[in-house]
């Protein structure tokens, strides 16, 4: 037995223990029948070691037990568990330290081999479980595979079909078409039939309409006739005239004559409308170059090249302006200069606008970034003054309004006219300019009444001495001379005294045109003179012109009495005819208005009355 | 508005004459006219027979009527009332009767279109026209067409299975000009109203409209689309600025007078969903329950439960829905397309009905180029027509109703009179200031007030029971 051990063990222990070792990783091998036996052989070794040594060592077998272990371990590498023999046949002494080395050699080397079997079933352990979550996911990935591969072969099976259907499609399409062929075909040749058969149905039926007509007209039909009591004359009163030569001629002739009448008529039409927009171009144009000219003078001072070409194109077409709209006619080139010069400028005018477009933008942008709160407060506070000051305007305006109507019983009617037409509140500040000259006419007036009324006064007087002289003379004279002399003499006397006076008078004469002046001239129209009477300020102030005005007329003398009307006459009527005009001018507007009115008004009313039960 | 009092009529045959001033109007066998103002009897013609159409002369001194069963047209003066004559067609027959321009020729087609007989009655001579072409389209004569100045006659006819148009001078009948035209089958001509210009178009198996100077030049052709059916109304403006086609495709197609080209395209939409198109939905009016109303004469109203309620018109706010009729495909002559046309006396407005809404009437400002008001009735619209003076449509549908429209709005009035007066034609006098109303045997006259006429005709719309 001890042979046996000595002789299969270290092969086969070595063998085992690897092999065991290598199984134990590898539990779950399939293989694993035969390293269970193994195991058996092994684990006695490794586990039950002291029911393994008590059966191993005995009393008897020591020296046995001892060259066994000796020999296993010299086997594996140790020294030797006896002392060096001097002897061959001394029997060799056990060296307690060589042995107590190897054990502890043996118990280093068993910790380890335990550590490294520790470590070796938690990575047994850890693999296996990987295992198994790979074998799952195999599985999982295997039924994966298997569905995929039915639904491939499902679709694959769908694609058939629908391959299919479309040639079966294809084939019914194809066969449509033939249809659609043949049916055109057969439309065609029926209609052609049709045409056919319709000429020849015509033919026919014109064949039995010739004959028909043989028949019913060739057979002296003596029930066609007419009975006419007596035969009229013709409508224009003339006869009938022989069909000649002449009347054909005559025909074509009026033919061509009413066609050409058509054709002028149209071509005066067209003519019209040519000029009519031709005039619109014009007007455009001009009202391009003013447009556009103001800016002229800025770009030159930047120099800029295009606009400063740009603006010579302009002064030219200004130029050319008033040698174009004399050519009225319609001309190639007119047209085409025309045409380009308006081209030009709109694309100026286009340029500009966009310029001014990009300005504002950014300004608007400046504006937004610095001051956009002040200016907005800004803003506000110049709307709230400016309401307020157009509130009290406004109250002003009433005011003098109703002070004008309390006037107005006095004056005469064109002049209410006049002043209840204008409550313009643009206009105020130009009033206000009149106002002022108004004041220094009003002081030139005064000046010049005081003249007046002096003048009137050594006018009164000098008349009293002159009346008193002729009386003296009168007497004198009709004592001495005829009443025709004295007549005579009388009128000389007159007339001197008048150009006299006159001459005198020569100053007020004078002053009369300046006088007239502030009533037509500085407003320019008399709107605007009856704006400025409307718009005065103060009340009294106005009277107080009223008043100098009948203060004139009361205190002057009778030769300015004579003048006032004369002159204020065609002023006035001046006034009216002015007044007039430009009520007509206003017309249009307020007529317009009103239709419009009439018209929603009408169209309303309409339509409540289609409400209407 | 005033109505005339109800006098009889048959055939609905009732016109005034060219000056305005008599009424023709027939019943029978018998030719009534009538002063165009008092209606009193101004002259009564006995004819042979029923007459089946009248006619008045240009100058409004005599008066055709014709007898078609028995091949006769008898003439009547009205400044000679014994003056007669009498015109035999014999066995030809008679189809169309009509007057030449000058008042003074008759041009009778006989039966099969195999000629037409123009008699003189100044002459004893007979004129004959041969080949004159079929197109004859319920009463009015396609084939024939006179210049305004009546100095013209334009004459469709049908040679070897082609179409040939002649345009003879009337003062003579003599041919000035001899075309054939490009058609398939030629259905109608029509001359400008300026006298220079013949449009013809085909049938309405092609659209195509060609259009002819006087002296036979062909100046343009159109043709809106094919292989589908055409033209079914023309007409033109009186300004012959303008020339309106009506197609069975439910448009209207407005040519100009310069390029002949299209300017515009009119469809007839069934849904008004334009919030600037007036639509005007005549509704009825429910009977105003007056006790007093009620009492006496017993409900006449069940006798015409329909025509005789009052009606109104009431201005629906968009989308509108018209009611279409459903045309049978499978029968000839279908209802659809437009089949009526009519221009304003001042070319500012165009009145069109498609046959497949036949409720409506649409009418289309000109100027602007777009749909301006459609008027929805509650019947099929029979007729309508302009005043000749001004821009105001009279517009009936067989109801007992009469319907104006004016740019300003829209009325209806109910015609008064005993019994059901049931309007199914109408006519306006040449002043527009009064209007025939026919019914299938009577007939009134409705007065207008001149001037502010519409405006006070709206204020009294509907008064009357």
């Amino acid at each position: 037995m001890g042979d046996w051990m000595t002789v299969t063990d270290p092969g086969l222990s070595s063998e085992s223990k690897y092999i065991s070792q290598y199984t134990s990783e590898t539990k779950m091998s399939p293989s694993s029948l035969y390293s269970q036996q193994v195991l058996c052989s092994s684990i006695p070794l490794s586990k039950n070691v002291h029911s393994f040594f008590s059966a191993f060592c005995t009393e008897e077998n020591i020296e046995q037990s001892i060259s066994y272990l000796d020999q296993e371990l010299t086997t594996f590498g140790f020294p030797s568990l006896y002392e060096e023999s001097k002897g061959k046949e001394t029997k060799r002494e056990l060296n307690i330290v060589a042995v107590l080395n190897c054990m502890n050699e043996l118990l280093v080397l068993q910790r380890k081999n335990l550590l490294a079997q520790e470590n070796v079933e938690t990575q047994n352990l850890k693999l296996g479980s990987d295992m198994d979550h790979l074998q799952n996911c195999y599985a999982k990935l295997k039924e994966q595979l298997e569905t995929s591969r039915r639904e491939m072969v499902g679709l694959q099976e769908r694609d058939r079909q629908l391959q299919c259907k479309n040639r079966n499609l294809h084939q019914l399409l194809k066969n449509e078409k033939d249809e659609v062929q043949k049916l055109q075909s057969i439309i065609a040749s029926r209609a052609t039939q049709y045409n056919h058969d319709m000429k020849r149905k015509e033919r026919e039926y014109n064949k039995l309409k010739e004959r028909l007509h043989q028949l019913v007209m060739n057979k002296k039909d003596k029930k066609i006739a007419m009975e006419v009591l007596n035969y009229v004359g013709r409508a224009d009163g003339k006869r009938g005239s022989w069909r000649t030569g002449k009347t054909e001629a005559r025909n074509e002739d009026e033919m061509y004559k009413i066609l050409l009448n058509d054709y002028e008529y149209r071509q005066k039409q067209i003519l019209m409308e040519n000029a009519e927009l031709k005039k619109v171009l014009q007007q455009m144009k001009k009202e391009m170059i003013s447009l556009l000219s103001p800016q002229k003078q800025k770009p030159r001072e930047r120099a800029d090249d295009s606009t400063g070409t740009v603006i010579s194109d302009i002064e030219e077409d200004a130029g050319e302006l008033s040698r174009e709209s004399t050519w009225d006619l319609s001309c190639e080139t007119v047209r085409e200069q025309l045409t380009n010069s308006i081209r030009k400028q709109w694309r100026i005018l286009k340029s500009h606008v966009e310029k001014l477009d990009n300005q504002v933008s950014k300004v608007h942008l400046e504006g937004f970034n610095e001051e956009d709160v002040i200016s907005r407060q800004d803003h506000e506070q110049e709307t709230e003054k400016l309401e307020l000051e157009i509130q009290q305007c406004k109250e002003m305006i009433k005011t003098q309004q109703q002070l004008l109507q309390q006037l107005a019983t006095a004056c005469d009617d064109d002049t209410t006219s006049l002043l209840r037409d204008c409550y313009l509140l643009e206009e105020k500040e130009r009033l206000k300019e009149e106002w002022s000259l108004f004041k220094e006419q009003k002081k030139n007036f005064e000046k010049e009444r005081r003249s007046f009324t002096e003048a009137a006064i050594r006018l009164g007087l000098e008349r009293k001495a002159f009346e008193e002289e002729r009386a003296s003379w009168l007497k004198q004279q009709f004592l001495n001379m005829t009443t025709f002399d004295h007549q005579n003499s009388e009128n000389v006397k007159l007339f001197s005294a008048f150009s006299g006076s006159s001459d005198r008078d020569n100053p007020t004469v004078h002053s009369r045109p300046r006088q007239k002046k502030p009533h037509g001239a500085p407003s320019g129209s008399p709107v605007c003179t009856s704006k400025l009477t409307k718009s005065l300020p103060a009340s009294p102030s106005t009277s107080d012109f009223c008043q100098t005005r009948s203060c004139v007329s009361e205190h002057s003398s009778i030769s300015v009495l004579n003048t006032t009307p004369e002159e204020s006459k065609p002023n006035q009527v001046g006034r009216e005819c002015t007044n007039q005009k430009w009520s007509v001018a206003s017309r249009p507007d307020s007529q317009e208005g009103c239709y419009s009115g009439c018209s929603s008004a009408h169209a309303n009313s309409h339509v409540e009355k289609d409400d209407l039960p | 508005m005033n109505f005339s009092e109800v006098f009889k009529l048959s055939s609905l045959l009732c016109k005034f004459s060219p000056d305005g001033k008599y009424l023709a109007s027939c019943v029978q066998y018998r030719l009534v006219v009538r002063d165009a103002n008092t209606l009193q009897i101004h002259q009564l013609y006995s004819c042979l027979d029923q007459i089946q159409h009248i006619e008045w002369s240009a100058d409004s001194l005599f008066i055709l009527c014709a007898l078609y069963k028995r091949g006769l047209v008898q003439v009547w003066s009205l400044e000679q009332p014994e003056w007669h004559c009498k015109i035999d067609e014999g066995s030809a027959g008679l189809v169309a009767s009509c007057w030449s321009p000058d008042g003074r020729h008759i041009l009778n087609t006989t039966e099969f279109h195999l000629r037409i007989t123009v008699w003189s009655l100044c002459t004893k001579s007979v004129s004959y026209i041969k080949y004159p072409k079929a197109c004859q389209q319920g009463e009015s004569l396609r084939g024939i067409t006179f210049t305004r100045d009546g100095r013209y006659l334009a004459l469709a006819e049908r040679r070897d299975c082609k179409d040939y148009v002649s345009i003879l001078v009337c003062s003579d009948w003599q041919l000035l000009r001899h075309f054939d035209t490009d058609t398939q089958d030629l259905a109608g001509i029509e001359w400008a109203p300026n006298g220079c210009v013949l449009a013809a178009w085909d049938a309405c198996l092609e659209y195509k409209i060609l259009l002819y100077s006087l002296d036979g030049r062909l100046l343009s052709t159109f043709c809106a689309y094919e292989w589908s059916l055409g033209i079914k109304s023309v007409a033109w403006s009186p300004s012959s600025q303008f020339l309106a086609v009506g197609s069975y495709d439910g448009k209207v197609r407005i040519l100009n007078h310069v390029t002949w080209k299209m300017i515009t395209e009119f469809g007839h939409p069934t849904t008004i969903n334009n919030p600037k198109i007036v639509v005007y939905k005549e509704a009825e009016k429910s009977p105003p329950l007056v006790l007093g109303r009620l009492a006496f004469p017993p409900p006449r109203a069940a006798a015409g439960p329909l025509s005789s309620t009052e009606s109104k018109y009431e201005v629906a706010s968009v989308p509108v829905s018209l009611q279409t009729l459903k045309p049978a495909a499978d029968r000839a002559n279908p209802r659809i397309g437009v089949g009526a046309l009519a221009f304003s006396p001042d070319s500012c407005f165009l009145a069109t009905r498609s046959d497949s809404v036949p409720t409506a009437v649409w009418i289309w400002d000109i100027q602007k180029l777009r749909l301006l008001a459609v008027l929805e009735q509650l019947s099929a619209v029979r007729c309508f027509q302009w005043d000749p003076r001004q821009a105001r449509l009279a517009i009936c549908t067989g109801g007992s109703q009469v319907y104006l429209w004016s740019p300003a709005g829209c009325v209806s009035v109910q015609v008064p009179g005993e019994g059901d007066f049931q309007v199914l034609s109408l006519c306006w006098h040449l002043s527009g200031d009064s209007l025939a109303l026919l019914s299938k045997d009577h007939f009134c006259l409705c007065f207008l007030e001149t001037e502010q006429g519409v405006g006070t005709a709206f204020g009294q719309r509907a008064d009357h029971t």
